[in-house]
């Protein structure tokens, strides 16, 4: 009996030796097994009087010539998509480890969602209009649309102006007054990239300056800064304010209020230029850009 | 409700090999891009990370001048975030981060970046403006901290006795071959208040025209990290005679 097992045994590790993958190699050794079970459980059925040992001997012949199998089932089990596949459980699962570990340790959360921050000037425009009639001009304001504007393309990155506002004195400003602006643009800026790892440099909204075509400068958040010495305030001299209003993985929109010191300014450019950029982004306030 | 779950569980859809194969694929990707951007998606190499650095802040390529190596620090130094550059004449600096110089036409931008077990993470940039003359700059990320930099000298005369000379980082780019020595006087506003106090400076020939200066003071007084001052160079040819001589304030950057 013993040596019956052991030819079956011997027959099954035969059938199965081609199969590379190891797990494979199991469950079909099993399977064959349990196949061979069958077939003697069948033998013993039709043949009562059948002793067991000769039913073994009958139901491995039934089976066939274990090589000839073998190499057929080597043919159908490819070791590489087991390999594979072993290999994506092992990626999940340390993935997963990664996640929960990243997350214990207090990682910053990823940007795969819309981050949106609420605009300076209130979420209302009638909001905005006190906020720019309180801090900039000290009098009444009323507004129009800005003109739509052009795309401009920089290095990798579009820059759109995507909507606007242009805000004048309801009435002529006195001579004395304080704040010497005449005009005030309300802007959103949206830039965009193609990849999730190149977000533009955090720094933009606090570099970002401009000048118009009157000769005039708007300092930057971070030039003012370095140069005042101080924080700079609401409704202080030539300052264009940017900040951001919402971040995805491929764009990001700020919020840029530049209040312009002339009314007969027709054009501003927003301007970047930390490190030794370039960027130039026009913007018509009147008329066609 | 165990009976149900275990119901579920038996009635889940059955995949063949290959689509469980391509779900854990997609499932390990979207896992690993979400782990990437958690950590702030950090680059295999400083190098990728300076570039990337250029890219974000607008910047066309620049040709490399100056970096030190991504590993290595030497047996001296005094952290595992430091690494070694060994100048001409064979004397070790150490440098906190893993630093980057390049140049334009019109420009030099430098960064520094951390480099972490397996990957670079995120870095600092700023760019100087370049005149055709020697152009001398603090080697600085931030206004906040000036970076850690230093030379080891060891006596082995009374055992193994290590001195660390700290000094304030400059590069000097766009030196002329021909100079062989570098004379630097420098002024520096004093981190508290507005004193203005003199430094003396060693310099070192990292070759290519590149000089690291190290600016330090006796009494060991440190710098505001602005780096405010004022400096005049000197360079000197092996005949020890004066080829160029310049003076100015320290550049802001741009």
């Amino acid at each position: 009996m013993a040596d019956d097992k052991y030819g079956q045994a011997q027959w099954l590790d035969k059938a199965v030796a081609g199969i590379r993958f190891r797990p494979d190699r199991a469950a079909v050794r099993a399977e064959l097994a349990a196949h061979l079970e069958d077939k003697q459980a069948d033998l013993q059925r039709i043949f009562p009087d059948i002793p067991p040992q000769e039913a073994e001997v009958r139901a491995l012949e039934a089976m066939g010539d274990p090589e000839v199998l073998g190499r057929e089932l080597a043919k159908i089990h490819k070791p590489w998509l087991g390999y594979l596949w072993r290999l994506s459980q092992v990626l999940c699962t340390l993935v997963v480890l990664a996640a929960l570990w990243g997350a214990m340790s207090g990682s910053n959360p990823p940007d795969i969602w819309v981050h949106t921050n609420p605009s300076w000037l209130g979420e209302q425009p009638e909001d905005r209009q006190e906020e720019l009639e309180r801090i900039v001009f000290g009098s009444k304001i009323q507004s129009r649309p800005l003109p739509v504007q052009g795309a401009v393309e920089y290095r990798g990155y579009t820059f759109t102006v995507e909507e606007g506002t242009v805000w004048e004195p309801l009435a002529e400003m006195p001579e004395d007054r304080f704040v010497p602006y005449e005009q005030a643009v309300l802007l959103t800026l949206r830039v965009e990239w193609s990849r999730p790892d190149q977000p533009l440099a955090a720094n933009f909204s606090g570099e970002l300056w401009a000048e118009d075509d009157r000769g005039n400068g708007y300092l930057s958040y971070e030039d003012y800064y370095h140069n005042a010495d101080d924080m700079p305030r609401w409704g202080e001299a030539q300052l264009l304010h940017c900040g951001v209003l919402a971040r995805t993985p491929f764009s990001c929109v700020y919020e840029v209020v530049l209040p312009v010191l002339n009314q007969e300014t027709g054009q501003v450019k927003l301007r970047y230029t930390y490190g030794g950029a370039d960027l130039s982004i026009p913007v018509v306030l009147e008329g066609e850009p | 409700m165990r009976t149900w779950w275990k119901n579920a569980w038996a009635r889940r859809p059955k995949l063949s090999r290959g689509w469980k194969l391509v779900r854990n694929l997609v499932l390990g990707a979207v896992g690993g891009y979400l782990l990437w951007s958690f950590w702030g998606y950090p680059l295999p190499t400083a190098e990728m990370t300076f570039r990337r650095l250029e890219r974000q802040h607008l910047l066309s390529p620049s040709e490399l001048v100056f970096s030190t190596p991504e590993y290595g620090q030497g047996t001296d130094a005094a952290s595992k975030r430091d690494r070694m550059v060994e100048a001409l004449d064979g004397t070790k600096l150490y440098l906190e981060d893993c630093w980057f110089a390049g140049v334009t036409e019109e420009s030099t931008v430098i960064a520094s970046v951390e480099r972490g077990l397996l990957l670079a993470g995120d870095g600092q940039l700023r760019g100087y403006a370049r005149d055709g003359g020697p152009l001398l700059f603090p080697l600085s990320q931030s206004e906040w901290e000036i970076p850690r930099a230093y030379w080891v000298e060891v006596d082995y005369s009374v055992g193994a006795h290590y001195t660390y000379h700290n000094f304030v980082p400059f590069l000097l780019l766009d030196v002329p071959g021909e100079t062989r020595r570098v004379e630097l006087s420098l002024e520096l506003r004093q981190e508290t208040g507005t004193q203005i106090l003199p430094y003396q400076a060693d310099s070192w020939d990292l070759g290519g025209g590149v000089w690291l200066v190290g600016a330090w003071r006796e009494d060991g007084q440190s710098p505001s990290p602005w780096l405010e001052g004022s400096y005049t160079l000197r360079l000197y040819d092996e005949k020890d005679t004066l080829l160029k001589q310049r003076e100015g304030a320290i550049p802001r950057p741009l």
